[in-house]
């Protein structure tokens, strides 16, 4: 088990308001994800200048909708072989339109927020209906345990996606590690299958992408547990001014 | 000197000892590299700036004052780890505005702007718990991430001392 893709901004050390190019991962992929587009690249916010809602011992990364950076080959995640968990923190997030946080090239797979912050968004690597982008409402507690909508605080989201036993899990949490919407009861064509990762921030097109600043892009081969998922969210919660 | 039928009273504060506020804001975060955290404390205590002698100090030098910083893992029910606590000696440096970085590295300044610097680029200046303090490595090898609870506590003559605390999950990689 292992962290497989891990982007963190906070602790970058660009120029204030230099575009970023390239972003190594930390984790077991230490591919960089890169974006060689100029009106495509996030925007570097240094020391004192990142977001007002972030702590001015921190930096962030910028990004506007437009922008979106990406691996040269695919990070594939399998949740039958082991699960998976993916993290995105961010602030100042805008909803007005779609944003996926993560995805593939192939079938435009991809998981993010449906435009309004109150529904996620997962759509598997296929091309058949059954692969077709889903919807998980986060403002109910239908099939959760908290009802909630992103804000424009500092936000995390974590997906945590364990296929290798019967019932599949598909549970997402929010900041507060309360279950905000549960994809398998949902829907949960497609959860089960191999996830490809090509891209962050955005769609490989430079649509649909965050219109926030982000601070952390994790992915974990394994599904965390609870107390976990809470811890990181703490850690988020402590990084704000 | 006193005499049977004498009382002694202190009735105002001890002189010269001034009383530190409260810090606003600890970051205790892995990044950016596995094996190192960043550390940093806010403030906006004027007590607190002048006991770290902030004033006059460039960006990235260590400043006064003495922090400990104890760090705990926790295990699944938030418990303490036994054995998992260790306290060492911590360095501040200033950092922009009411701001200071801890570090285990001893030395006069380090970079805190530059892209390519320690600090940024390989952490080899902020936290390193896994051989930090008095405990050989108070991770756990056997997973990806643990839950820990990090406390830091500033000392210097003549001020009282102030302490904050906060946790939250690091992600070591080490598995």
């Amino acid at each position: 088990m292992a962290t497989r893709i891990k982007l963190g901004f906070i602790a970058d050390g660009n120029t204030n308001e230099a575009k970023v190019a390239s972003k190594p991962s930390k984790g077991s992929n230490t591919n960089s994800f890169t974006q060689a587009t100029a009106s495509k690249k996030p925007t570097s916010k240094s020391r004192g200048n990142a977001h007002s809602t972030l702590s001015p011992a921190l930096t962030s990364v910028s990004c506007d909708g437009t922008n979106v950076m990406s691996l040269a080959s695919t990070e594939s995640i399998s949740p039958i072989s082991t699960g998976y968990t993916m993290i995105c923190a961010w602030t100042n997030g805008d909803y007005t339109n779609d944003t996926w946080l993560i995805s593939g090239t192939s079938n435009d797979a991809h998981w993010g927020i449906k435009a309004g912050g109150a529904d996620v968004i997962f759509k598997a690597d296929g091309s058949k209906a059954a692969a077709g982008e889903r919807d998980y409402p986060i403002n109910s507690t239908a099939n959760s345990t908290t009802s909630y909508t992103f804000g424009s605080d500092v936000e995390m989201i974590a997906m945590v996606v364990d296929s290798t036993s019967f019932p599949a899990v598909a549970d997402i949490y929010n900041i507060d590690g309360d279950k905000i919407a549960d994809a398998a009861a949902v829907n949960v064509n497609g959860i089960s299958s191999t996830f490809p990762i090509d891209h962050v921030l955005g769609k490989s097109d430079g649509t649909l992408g965050l219109n926030g600043d982000i601070i952390d892009i994790e992915v974990f081969n394994e599904a965390l547990p609870l107390h976990i998922i809470q811890g990181k969210g703490s850690t988020y919660k402590s990084l704000k001014d | 000197m006193l005499g049977l039928g004498n009382t002694l009273t202190a009735s105002d504060p001890i002189e010269g000892i001034i009383q530190l506020g409260t810090f606003t804001g600890f970051i205790f975060v892995g990044s950016p590299n596995d094996e190192n955290v960043t550390v940093a404390l806010a403030y906006s205590d004027t007590a607190i700036n002048s006991a770290f002698n902030i004033d006059g100090v460039s960006e990235g030098e260590k400043t006064s004052g003495t922090l400990t910083l104890t760090v705990t893992r926790l295990d699944s029910g938030g418990n303490p780890v036994a054995g998992a606590t260790t306290t060492g000696e911590v360095y501040g440096y200033k950092g922009g505005a009411g701001v200071v970085y801890i570090s285990d590295t001893d030395q006069s300044s380090f970079d805190v702007a530059g892209g390519d610097s320690d600090f940024n680029a390989s952490g080899a200046a902020l936290i390193d718990i896994t051989s930090f303090g008095d405990v050989t490595d108070i991770t756990d090898n056997s997973v990806s991430t643990s839950n820990y609870t990090a406390t830091v506590t500033l000392t210097a003559p003549g001020y009282t001392s102030a302490s904050v605390q906060s946790s939250g999950s690091i992600n070591l990689n080490t598995a």
